[in-house]
């Protein structure tokens, strides 16, 4: 969290995780390149180079897609969450490096404009096997490059965090088109079925993964509250909920987290307004809701973030009657003072 | 992250879970098979009953075929697995191995069998039969094929 915009958000630990991803991808690329080297000696560099970076790319794109779920599913997984715009603008570098080696091997030794010839070369729109796969490559590759060029604070700060998102969903219509190139481009050609397999089951654990997680958390969001009194909700025991911890319900239509700090319960809304991440899922520190995904902090009893930011959310009323916990799901404005209930 | 993110989330894959199977399947079903390529061979498409030499390996098989009467012969080859040089051409070769000194007998692709029409002097007991497999855009001899004894 800062108040001002650096180039490359980098501190400790996402240099460390930067330099295993770039030290990843050296040895990805050297091995592939040594084993091409030596069962297929008969392949040009420009191929060797290609091939490496398209099955990288495609390889940092599933982990980058496996990482949202898995931290919902264990939270284990949230350093990875941290650090995945560093591993997606690693991903796009790479698609980068495929893609422009694919055109200058593929299009640009004619007459016609690379571009142009990429998308005039092959017009077999009506045939499957082929489908002018490039094409749906260069799309992809295309969101890739708009995501990767806002994948910064101050893209999401001036589009707004709505707008941001929208675009960066893209990413799964990037995805759908990156296996599709896949699909009906190497694998027409390519008769060793690793290929297909590889995409299938790449496929198969991000649809599983997904289903799983959002699942689980329409589950949560459908949990019945049915003790109402007077506008509040029964939610928990006091003694559910640990200290400097919070617990996250669904009240009425949106998540409340709500924390234990030194002996006073507190209720803010769920959401951090930097990326949307689980306020609730993360802890306090420096008395401070700090959110889990990327540090962004609010204060408990008002749901600001500490000068000189002014990120602001929504706080709640709460009621403790002997060791049982009631909430008001109704939300006061964002940044409202309230007392929180003491234990 | 907020309700309708979650919802629009868990759409977008319920949609993927069915158009990534069927976009793959449909993908994979559409793998063109081994078939012949006509328009490069107008002359013998049909495939002559005699073998009077074969040489094989693991990517494709060569054979000189003929009628019974040895009046027609011609080339046949089959790649058994997709040829890794998309601008192969085959040379019948020159006594002395140099690509320049061959005859050019015709031009295949990747994938697919083809048949060419060849000269009296690939009868049997008419000298070497050799073959050579020669990439004309990298300017590299691809392979040697030998079908004598």
């Amino acid at each position: 969290m800062s108040a001002s915009y650096s180039a490359v958000g980098w501190n400790r630990q996402k240099k460390h995780y930067d330099w295993l991803i770039f030290a990843f991808c050296v040895l990805y690329l050297s091995v592939f390149i040594l084993l091409t080297t030596i069962f297929n000696p008969q392949y040009t560099f420009e191929t060797v180079l290609i091939r490496s970076t398209s099955t990288l790319a495609f390889l940092l794109l599933n982990v980058i897609l496996a990482i949202g779920p898995l931290t919902r599913i264990n939270k284990r997984f949230l350093p990875l969450l941290y650090n995945r715009r560093h591993l997606g603008v690693t991903m796009f570098t790479i698609a980068l490096v495929h893609g422009g080696f694919s055109i200058l091997q593929f299009h640009s030794l004619g007459n016609t404009n690379p571009f142009v010839s990429l998308f005039t070369s092959n017009t077999q729109f009506n045939s499957v096997a082929q489908f002018p796969f490039q094409a749906l490559g260069f799309l992809a590759l295309v969101i890739l490059f708009l995501m990767a060029i806002t994948s910064h604070d101050f893209w999401l700060h001036n589009l707004s965090p709505k707008i941001w998102k929208t675009l960066h969903m893209f990413v799964y219509v990037a995805y759908f088109l990156i296996v599709m190139h896949v699909m009906l481009g190497v694998v027409q050609y390519e008769t060793n079925p690793v290929f297909f397999v590889l995409i299938l089951a790449g496929a198969a654990s991000l649809i599983t993964l997904h289903l799983i997680a959002g699942t689980k958390e329409v589950k949560k969001d459908q949990l019945p509250f049915d003790f109402k009194n007077d506008g509040f909700f029964y939610v928990c025991e006091v003694d559910e909920i640990d200290e400097s911890r919070a617990k996250i319900f669904c009240v009425d239509k949106e998540r409340i987290a709500v924390y234990k700090h030194e002996g006073v319960l507190y209720a803010i809304h769920n959401v951090c307004k930097h990326q949307g991440g689980p306020l609730g899922e993360g802890k306090i520190l420096d008395g401070c809701i700090t959110c889990p995904w990327h540090g962004y902090q609010y204060l408990p009893e008002n749901g600001q973030s500490p000068p000189p930011f002014n990120e602001k959310v929504n706080t709640y009323d709460l009621r403790i009657t002997g060791t049982k916990v009631w909430l008001n799901p109704t939300p006061y404005p964002e940044g409202t003072e309230r007392p929180g209930a003491a234990i | 992250m907020i309700r309708s993110l979650r919802k629009r989330h868990l759409f977008i894959w319920r949609l993927l879970a069915f158009l990534l199977p069927v976009g793959i399947i449909i993908a994979w079903l559409s793998i063109p098979k081994q078939s012949t390529q006509p328009l490069l061979q107008p002359e013998t498409t049909t495939l002559l009953p005699v073998v009077l030499g074969k040489a094989e390996n693991n990517s494709y098989s060569v054979s000189i075929r003929s009628n019974a009467d040895t009046s027609k012969i011609q080339l046949e080859w089959i790649n058994k697995k997709t040829l890794e040089y998309p601008t192969a051409t085959i040379y019948a070769g020159s006594e002395n191995g140099n690509i320049k000194d061959a005859k050019l007998i015709g031009r295949i692709e990747a994938r697919g069998n083809w048949y060419f029409p060849l000269d009296s002097n690939f009868k049997n007991g008419s000298g070497r039969k050799n073959f050579i497999l020669y990439d004309f855009i990298r300017q590299q001899v691809i392979d040697n094929i030998n079908l004598n004894p």
